[in-house]
């Protein structure tokens, strides 16, 4: 109950935001900011729910992108429908590839997941007759919904902001379902999920074909905002700070991959004077993280409730 | 029902876990399969509950075989197991880890339970009132609440029993459910294991504390270097002369 009090009350301050945000770059923020809320919560629910780790989230996101961008650019379908192809299609491709794949385990899984990214990224390269390879596409139309068009910063803001907040407040309700409890003990042990009559293989291909859908779905937002893709967006430093994202954040907790998200997209804004240290940041903080608090940005949020409730306890 | 073990044998390498192991129970009842470390005994569990294929046998439920089938297709026979070390979701509360048992009683896909539509809440429902029940009987409903991982050893193999319990098994298969327990809380396990077979679910032990089962036990299987070198009633068992070299060693005469 009190998560979904505090997922209204962020849902009214970003309803409210715009009367205080002023310029379209920070707009702009945000918009990412919901971008990357999706690809962490399909990562969140993929490597912290269900155990399975995942180095190739950017070749489903390109996927998305490009299926958002070559359907209206190249054969002049509704934008809208190029955004339902962008999570059916690589959802289906994560399902086809995550049943045999999904039989590894640890960095076996890992190294396999970052050369299908790799595989995916050449492919958005060298297929130039239709990815436009380096040079990419140009001149994706706006997402269309009836007669509203999310083409100022502000119509997105609400739009990727209305998606992003959809998608986290069913990414809560799945993890409290015999699903989720089917997912999260599978991480343990597969083992004792087999023995409870949990088909382990059948569920890792199918979260990890929701994981890749929701990474599509964020490549379209992205495409359909920014109005150009290039394959320099869908490398692997993109899906390694995905999961160093969610690292920082919280690797088991869906609120721990909503920071990592916000900290992914604003940590650049906020240490852009010192240029590149960007990375040296985010690096930073995930070995001090790691090593003193594996739970991430979420873990401490925990503490910090902890104690403050046994100060409640001892003072009454 | 009838379990019946056939002629199985099972190789690691050049190491017959289990060879020619052969004997079956009639249900609802209580037998244990006892032994000397490394004799088998969960080998034998392994391959009944389906996460080893024997090189050679079969077992059979009711005469149908299901030896050699996923773990996931044996656990929807109604065989409900726990494990020698337990096997539990730390993070997720106790009520939580029990209903996971309960997770072939609810119906539905990843859509219907997350947007609750079709039968999936009233299935959720009615499987997070009978888990409740088990808890009670488990003596885990106080602590429903708490994360698995903060319960003592003696609490999490009940919580394992418990999560088994949900999937209302015919046949629970229990690894060395007594072993790390104080002599109190395995007196109360004994005590809560011996009302199973009323309820018709029957139960398999295995167990190298020979004490625990000799009393719990109506038939008794010896494995010592993999094969079955007795079995029969606890008494029968207990005088038999080549048990007791196993447990004892060889008389020097």
């Amino acid at each position: 109950m009190r998560q979904i009090h505090v997922l209204l009350a962020l849902i009214l301050a970003w309803l409210l935001a715009p009367l205080l945000i002023e310029t379209g770059g920070t707009f702009n923020l945000f918009i990412f900011a919901f971008i990357n809320l999706i690809l962490v919560l399909g990562l969140s629910l993929l490597f912290g729910y269900a155990g399975q780790i995942s180095l190739g989230q950017a070749g489903f996101y390109g996927i998305g992108a490009y299926m958002a961008a070559v359907l209206t650019v190249r054969t002049g379908l509704p934008p809208v429908l190029g955004l339902v192809a962008a999570i059916i299609v690589p959802a289906a491709l994560g399902y086809i590839i995550g049943r045999p794949v999904l039989r590894l385990r640890g960095y076996y899984l890992a190294m396999v997941t970052a050369a299908l990214g790799l595989i995916l990224h050449t492919i958005f390269v060298e297929w130039v007759d239709v990815t436009g390879g380096y040079s990419g596409i140009t001149g994706i139309p706006a997402l269309t919904i009836g007669t509203l068009t999310a083409r100022s910063p502000v119509t997105m803001y609400y739009l990727s902001g209305a998606v992003g907040f959809t998608v986290m407040l069913l990414a809560l309700r799945l993890v409290d379902t015999a699903y989720g409890r089917a997912m999260r003990t599978m991480r343990e042990s597969e083992m004792a999920a087999r023995s409870c009559g949990i088909p382990t293989a059948r569920l890792k291909a199918e979260v990890f074909a929701l994981s890749a859908g929701l990474s599509g779905l964020a490549g379209a937002l992205y495409a359909q905002y920014v109005g150009f893709v290039s394959p320099e967006s869908f490398t692997i430093d993109t899906s390694i700070n995905l999961l160093l994202a969610l690292a920082v954040g919280g690797v088991g907790s869906l609120w721990g991959a909503a920071f990592g998200a916000f900290l992914l997209t604003f940590l650049p804004e906020w240490v852009h004077e010192l240029q590149n240290a960007y990375g040296l940041v985010l690096g930073a903080m995930v070995v001090v993280m790691l090593t003193l608090e594996p739970r991430g940005l979420w873990g401490i949020v925990l503490r910090l409730r902890d104690a403050f409730a046994r100060r409640q306890a001892t003072t009454a | 029902m009838k379990i019946e073990i056939d002629d199985i044998g099972v190789r690691f390498g050049g190491l017959w876990a289990n060879r020619n192991v052969s004997f079956s129970f009639e249900g609802p009842s209580i037998t244990a399969v006892i032994g000397p470390n490394g004799a088998g005994k969960s080998t034998l569990f392994n391959v009944m509950t389906g996460f080893i294929k024997p090189a050679t046998g079969e077992i059979r439920l009711r005469g149908e075989r299901i030896s050699g089938q996923a773990p996931e297709k044996v656990a929807a026979r109604r065989i409900g197991r726990t494990f020698q070390i337990p096997e539990i979701c730390h993070e997720m509360s106790v009520r939580d880890n029990v209903l996971v048992g309960a997770h072939r009683h609810i119906r539905g896909n990843l859509f219907s339970q997350v947007l609750n539509i079709g039968a999936s809440g009233a299935a959720e429902r009615e499987a997070g009132d009978r888990v409740d029940v088990i808890l009670k009987d488990t003596r885990l409903y106080d602590l429903r609440d708490r994360p698995a991982g903060t319960l003592p050893l003696g609490r999490v193999r009940l919580l394992e029993i418990a999560r088994a319990l949900a999937s209302e098994p015919e046949l629970l298969l229990l690894d060395e459910a007594a072993s790390g327990l104080n002599s109190q809380e395995s007196a109360e396990l004994a005590a809560f294991i011996r009302t199973l077979p009323s309820r018709g679910i029957s139960v398999l032990l295995i167990e190298h504390n020979v004490g625990f089962v000799m009393e719990l036990a109506s038939t008794v299987a010896v494995l010592d270097h993999g094969q079955l070198i007795a079995v029969g009633t606890p008494e029968e068992v207990r005088n038999n002369e080549a048990v007791i070299t196993a447990y004892l060693g060889k008389r020097k005469s």
